[in-house]
């Protein structure tokens, strides 16, 4: 299974060789899932069903790549499937926090660009995610990575094409950091599920509160 | 209700654990970095390895586990080899407070220093995080910060300074430093840096034709007199051996390249080195030389120096000796700037039936271009021959060749000419001008500025056109190996000439001049009732014809005779002597600052 995952972007370039030319786009999600997309001119050099055979051939076993798709348009083929893990479709890929690397002091933070250029460097309390991407993707004639954030950082071998989206632009390891969109989040979450659970005991301690009083008033008022 | 309370502590201790995994993988990997600071290397390989195991399901596993089996390679090799990389580490150190202890920067030390700590900054490899590191780091940014911020700009000073002060050698020194520096840091100072105070320098020794130098001073005087002085100044060891300045003052500047010195090193151990004329500096007031002293070893030094002996016989017949009692302070050659003009002066020469214009007149060291044009107005026939003549250097050239130097013109044409002049010895800021003959018009040019020179002092007749025969110039009887001296034993004065036996003197005045003017001496070596008398004859030439104007005897008993002749009108003065031969032989006669004005 390690053996077709290593395979599947070397594939893809393989059949955008084939095809002579062709686009790549990838999407990555913070938690490192996400999409990609190719579409490839339909000059007969390569069909449909041979990339959909080839594609499903290299991932049969895979449990983290799935919904692949080949589309035949009268000038293009566009195909495209989902990852869990940007792992899946490289095992040299990972996403990992940005504040681990701070703390290990990695040198590979030294190799990246800071777009922000009154940012000095990342601090240890740094919520931004670090990504190696595959390291195929400068064989397609243009690649595209987009993030769900903002990107803040990339290595040299990148181009800023937009605040969330990067060109391959040369070989090389391939680095870019990104500060993930504003979401609930874990402690968001969390937050929304004690809630209901507070108020419910906030509600119980209360009604056992206001019982005995209840009981002493109508004991009074039978009194009077 | 317990239920309800159980179910809300269960969801608080998840969010929790959710918001610390973070944090606790962190605080793992700070507990590794100082276990590895403290070198318990196997403490942080075991933590390494648990956290590894840890990690599998972590939603950063990959990433994570890249990262802890990095540190964990690093701690294997660091537990291999910290004996040897603590020893790098120290030794790299110690280079660096040896450099940074000297008071004066030493280069080798600092590259030393630096070599050091970039050797063991690799063998660290990807441990940037480590103390030892980070401390090598941080040394390497303060020498660094002391190279670029200190010690280069104060080299860029001190260049831009010696060449204002034209210390060529110094500013030298400081470029061979720039570039080590440069050697030393190649990315953080450029080549382009280098090159920039490299062409700096180059472009200011452009200028001269002889730089300023500074050697080490040796203060002997050789001859000291009223005219003038012959010292030695300074000397210094040079690659193929030692070099002597020895500088020849007032009168004796004028014989300096005459007088067969032969100046001869005595060693400590007894030997000998002839020395040999390297160089001569033709100032103002003083000629400059270097003499060389080497031998096939080329291992003599200065410090193995005695003496040095000087041949000057027409001061005393033994060799002079000029003691050496090591160096004293220094002194400082003069430089000489050359003249680097490129002037278009649009003046004209009115010829008969022909004009010339000059539009380019180009000075380069050696070199003297003339470019222009000559309009004819009839059809004639012209010399063009060219001669050129600087009087500071006595050197003449022109462009005479084999064959006729004749040219046809016709009526209402011109032709471009283009005329070339070159000298042995370089043309100098102490050359004002220079004597020309062009198409047939004497003239003399300001090599400053390329416009005609009025001449206004007495000219020298050995500076003009001439053509001489048994005549020697300039102070020295070089036939004879003695100086000018009269028959009253007195050194005659600069610009005089001997003549002797049936000399014949012509020298072109082109109608130029009015008064030739002379004093007539006999050498004080061929005068006397043994050596006969001597008819003295000027003669004006035109073509075929001589008008004589002037004609005297000089008898045995001769004193100093004034002589003054109308020259106006004159081409060709012809000068001529016939001597009557006495017992001991025939006199010999100086012509003390014989001059046109």
């Amino acid at each position: 299974m390690r053996s077709n995952r290593l395979l599947l972007l070397v594939l893809l370039s393989g059949i955008m060789v084939l095809a002579a030319c062709g686009e790549m786009t990838l999407e990555l999600e913070k938690d490192g899932s996400g999409e990609v997309f190719m579409e490839i001119p339909n000059n007969g050099m390569i069909s449909p069903g041979e990339i959909e055979s080839q594609l499903e051939s290299q991932v049969e076993d895979s449990d983290q790549v799935s919904g692949f798709s080949v589309n035949e348009g009268s000038n293009s083929i566009r195909t495209s499937f989902q990852f869990d893990n940007i792992s899946a479709i490289d095992p040299n890929s990972y996403i990992i926090p940005v504040s681990d690397y701070v703390v290990a002091g990695d040198s590979r933070l030294d190799e990246l660009h800071i777009v922000d250029e009154e940012m000095e460097a990342f601090e240890s309390d740094s919520t931004a995610l670090f990504v190696r991407l595959p390291g195929d993707l400068q064989d397609f004639e243009t690649a595209r990575v987009e993030v769900s954030g903002e990107i803040v950082a990339h290595s040299e071998e990148l181009e800023l094409v937009n605040d969330d989206t990067v060109e391959v632009e040369s070989r090389g390891e391939v680095f870019l950091v990104f500060e993930p969109s504003s979401g609930l989040g874990v402690l968001g979450w969390g937050m929304i599920l004690l809630l209901p659970i507070a108020g419910g005991v906030f509600f119980y301690l209360r009604r056992n509160n206001m019982l005995p009083a209840k009981e002493a008033k109508k004991e009074g008022d039978t009194d009077a | 209700m317990r239920k309800v309370l159980f179910t809300f502590s269960i969801a608080s201790l998840m969010l929790l654990m959710a918001c610390g995994s973070d944090d606790a993988f962190q605080n793992d990997l700070e507990t590794v970095i100082d276990q590895m600071n403290d070198m318990d290397y196997d403490e942080a390989i075991a933590k390494l390895q648990e956290l590894e195991e840890g990690l599998v399901g972590d939603q950063y596993e990959t990433g994570r586990i890249n990262l802890v089996s990095g540190m964990l390679n690093e701690a294997e090799y660091m537990s291999e080899n910290i004996a040897e990389l603590e020893e790098m580490y120290n030794s790299a150190m110690e280079h660096v407070d040896e450099a940074t202890a000297s008071e004066d920067r030493d280069i080798e030390l600092y590259s030393h220093a630096l070599s050091s700590i970039d050797q063991t900054l690799n063998r660290f490899e990807d441990m940037t995080q480590l103390d030892m590191y980070q401390d090598l780091e941080g040394k390497r940014d303060e020498l660094s910060e002391e190279i670029l911020g200190d010690w280069l700009p104060s080299l860029q000073e001190g260049i831009e300074s010696d060449l204002e002060s034209q210390n060529f050698a110094e500013a030298e020194m400081q470029l061979n430093e720039m570039n080590r520096l440069h050697q030393m840091m190649p990315e953080e100072i450029r080549e382009g840096v280098v090159s920039e105070y490299d062409e700096m320098i180059a472009e200011e020794r452009e200028r001269f034709v002889f730089i300023p130098e500074i050697v080490d001073g040796w203060n002997e005087t050789v001859i000291d007199n009223d005219e003038g002085s012959i010292e030695v100044e300074g000397v210094r060891n040079i690659d193929s051996g030692v070099e002597v300045v020895i500088s020849f003052n007032d009168y004796y500047k004028n014989i300096s390249d005459q007088l067969a010195f032969s100046p001869r090193m005595i060693l400590s151990d007894s030997d000998t080195v002839s020395g040999s004329l390297a160089e001569t500096r033709l100032l103002e007031d003083k000629a400059i030389t270097k003499y060389h002293f080497s031998t096939m070893g080329g291992d003599i030094q200065v410090d193995d120096i005695s003496r040095m002996d000087v041949e000057a016989p027409f001061e005393q017949e033994e060799a002079i000796q000029v003691a050496f009692d090591g160096t004293d302070g220094e002194y400082e050659i003069p430089g000489i700037e050359s003249i680097k003009e490129l002037h278009r002066p649009e003046w004209t020469l009115d010829g008969d039936n022909f004009e010339v214009e000059i539009d380019r007149f180009f000075v380069e060291d050696h070199n003297i271009e003339i470019t222009g044009v000559i309009k004819a107005e009839e059809d004639i026939t012209i010399d063009e021959t060219s001669r050129a003549y600087l009087p500071f250097t006595k050197e003449e050239n022109d462009t005479r060749g084999f064959g006729s130097n004749e040219v046809e013109l016709y009526a209402d044409t011109e032709k471009d000419f283009e005329i070339n002049h070159s000298f042995s010895d370089p043309i100098t800021e102490f050359h004002n001008y220079i004597d020309l003959m062009l198409f047939e018009h004497h003239l003399s040019v300001d090599l400053t500025d390329g416009q005609l020179y009025e001449v206004s002092d007495p000219v020298f007749v050995a500076d003009l056109e001439n053509r001489t025969h048994r005549t020697s110039s300039n102070l020295y009887d070089e036939h004879n190996d003695r100086e000018l001296i009269n028959q009253s034993g007195d050194r005659v004065k600069e610009d005089s000439l001997i003549m002797r036996a049936s000399a014949v003197n012509r020298y072109t005045l082109n109608d130029r001049f009015d008064q030739f003017t002379t004093t007539l001496h006999v050498h004080q070596g061929n005068s006397g009732v043994d050596y006969g008398t001597t008819e003295f004859e000027v003669y004006s030439v035109e073509d075929d014809d001589e008008v004589e104007l002037y004609s005297t005897t000089i008898e045995e008993d001769h004193d100093a005779q004034d002589v003054e002749i109308d020259v106006e009108g004159v081409t060709e003065l012809k000068i001529q002597i016939s001597t009557d031969r006495g017992s001991e032989g025939r006199q010999e006669i100086i012509l003390e600052e014989p001059a046109v004005e």
